[in-house]
Order: C-alpha cells, then sequence, then structure tokens
C-alpha cells in the first residue's frame, strides 16, 4: 500500500505541476502548492488537474469570442473594397463570401440615411439567400 | 380573287408606324435601363452605346431616307442586334453567377453538371438578371430595318 499512496503522490505533484505552468501561460492567478509533502497540497494540486481538464472548454469559449469580435468588425459599405468586403465576410462566416462582396459593390452607393441598409437588403434577396445570410452581411457593414 | 400591290401611301404609314414602335421601344428600355442604374461597369454601358446606335439609324431611316443612308443605317441595326445578344448572354452569366448564393443549390451548385447549371441560369430557376431583357433593343432594330424593306428610295438606286 505504501508504494501505491507514493505512487499517487508522485502523480498528483506531476499534475499540480504541469497546471501551474500551463495557467502561468494563459495568465491566470496561480497558486502553487506550498507543501509538496502535505495532504492539503495533494488536495489543491487535485483541483489544479480539474481546472487544466476545463481548459479546452475555455480556449474554445475564448475562441468564439475572438471569432464573435471579428464578425462585429466593420467595413464601410460604400467605401471598402471588394477584398476587404470579402475579408470582412469570410470572418463573419459568410459562405461565398467572394460573390457577395462583388453584389455588394455592385449595388453601391448606399444612403446614409438608409441605417437598416433596406437597399441592400432588398437587392441581395433577389438571390434567394439562405436564412440570416443577408443579416450577416449587413452586420459586416457600416456607413458611410 | 384579286392580288394586288399595297398602296404607296399605307406602305408608308407602317413604315412610319414601325418607326414609331422602335422608338417607342427605345424610349421605355432608356427608362428602364435609368431606373435599374444600369451603368456601374463598362458591360452595363452597352445598351446605353446601343440605344445611342438605334437612335442614330432610326434618324437616318426617318430624315431624308436615301439608299446610303439607309444601308449604313442596317449595318448599325445589324451591330445592335449583336450587342442584344451578348446582353442575353451577360444575363445569362450573371444568373450562373449567382447560382451557388441561391439557398435551395448552394450545396449542390458544384455537383451539378455545367448544362444543368447554365440551363437554370438560362431559364432564371437561379439569379436575378432579366435574360431576355435585351432582346428589345434587337426588336427596335428589326423594326427598323423592317421599315426599310423595299423602301423607295433603295429602289431608286
Amino acid at each position: 500500500m505504501k508504494p501505491l499512496a507514493l505512487a499517487a503522490l508522485a502523480g498528483a505533484l506531476l499534475l499540480s505541476a504541469c497546471s501551474d505552468t500551463s495557467r502561468s501561460d494563459s495568465g491566470a492567478a496561480t497558486t502553487a502548492p506550498t507543501s509538496a509533502g502535505s495532504a492539503t497540497s495533494g488536495a489543491t494540486s487535485a483541483a489544479s488537474a480539474a481546472a487544466t481538464a476545463t481548459k479546452p472548454a475555455a480556449s474554445a469559449t475564448a475562441a468564439a469570442t475572438a471569432a464573435a469580435t471579428q464578425a462585429t468588425t466593420k467595413v464601410s459599405a460604400n467605401n471598402a473594397t471588394r477584398a476587404q468586403l470579402q475579408a470582412a465576410f469570410e470572418a463573419a462566416g459568410i459562405p461565398n463570401a467572394s460573390q457577395w462582396a462583388r453584389e455588394v459593390e455592385e449595388y453601391r452607393p448606399y444612403s446614409t440615411t438608409d441605417t437598416n441598409m433596406t437597399k441592400l437588403r432588398g437587392e441581395l434577396a433577389k438571390y434567394n439567400p439562405a436564412a440570416g445570410v443577408v443579416d450577416k452581411i449587413v452586420a459586416t457593414l457600416s456607413l458611410p | 380573287m384579286t392580288t394586288g400591290t399595297i398602296p404607296g401611301e399605307e406602305v408608308g404609314i407602317a413604315r412610319r408606324l414601325l418607326l414609331a414602335l422602335a422608338a417607342l421601344a427605345m424610349a421605355g428600355t432608356s427608362v428602364e435601363l435609368a431606373l435599374e442604374r444600369h451603368w456601374d461597369d463598362f458591360v452595363k454601358l452597352i445598351p446605353w452605346f446601343a440605344l445611342g446606335v438605334l437612335a442614330v439609324a432610326l434618324a437616318l431611316v426617318a430624315y431624308r431616307p436615301a439608299a446610303r443612308r439607309i444601308a449604313i443605317a442596317r449595318v448599325l441595326c445589324v451591330l445592335v442586334i449583336a450587342a442584344s445578344a451578348i446582353g442575353v448572354y451577360k444575363h445569362i452569366e450573371e444568373n450562373h453567377k449567382a447560382g451557388p448564393l441561391d439557398y435551395r443549390y448552394s450545396e449542390t451548385w458544384e455537383s451539378m453538371s455545367s448544362a444543368e447549371q447554365w440551363w437554370k441560369a438560362a431559364t432564371k430557376a437561379v439569379g436575378p438578371a432579366p435574360v431576355l431583357a435585351s432582346g428589345v433593343l434587337a426588336q427596335a432594330a428589326l423594326g427598323i430595318i423592317a421599315a426599310t424593306v423595299g423602301h423607295p428610295a433603295v429602289r431608286r438606286r
């Protein structure tokens, strides 16, 4: 039993070390175990290990947040180049971004008073796009 | 049953009516193009050039028609008919480009045969461009050409 307990303690210490390193990388607050040999330290290490296990989920959330931030990066409906429009649409996850960029460019100019971009919505609707695509495109654009 | 020739006066009226119908088609097309703001790039300016050419052809036939003027008008009208054909093609091409944007075909467009894609574009099953709209230019041109058939100015030559 004693070798088994020692092995468990060693494992906990190892997990604790890994967790500590990764949390330091991410810039989160860290609590280093103060007494490697104590039971308290083992428990803390186990908690750290659990925190490490939740890291992928946290990373996914961070990625989604970053994507959302990119999606809301707006480009000028009237002045952006076709390449800029395409890049913005791609960042927003709009399929066929290059063709939509071409269409947005084609129907210029857009009135600055048409804040809901009714004209553009009407023109793009003629293409029979999937639900939500026009909203995504408009959300990517700003006036002028 | 007797066969006879149509009196010259009635033929003259028919010629003028054909020219009037051509002028009406041209006027209507101008308004339609303006409403569509059909001027974003060079290709979209082609029908405007065609209308200008048609106006010249119409003037040549309607005002002091002579053999040479009528011959020039016919050539101009043939050019407009060619431009009209290009217009029909460009509209089909626009619809073809719009195929993947249509939610009904966005997943399947690439796997469809080329013939199927072009058929859907030509029949306006996809895309917003009116396929035969530019045909009105050819109609006006044919009207002007028809007004010159058997024209006295040509027969006198």
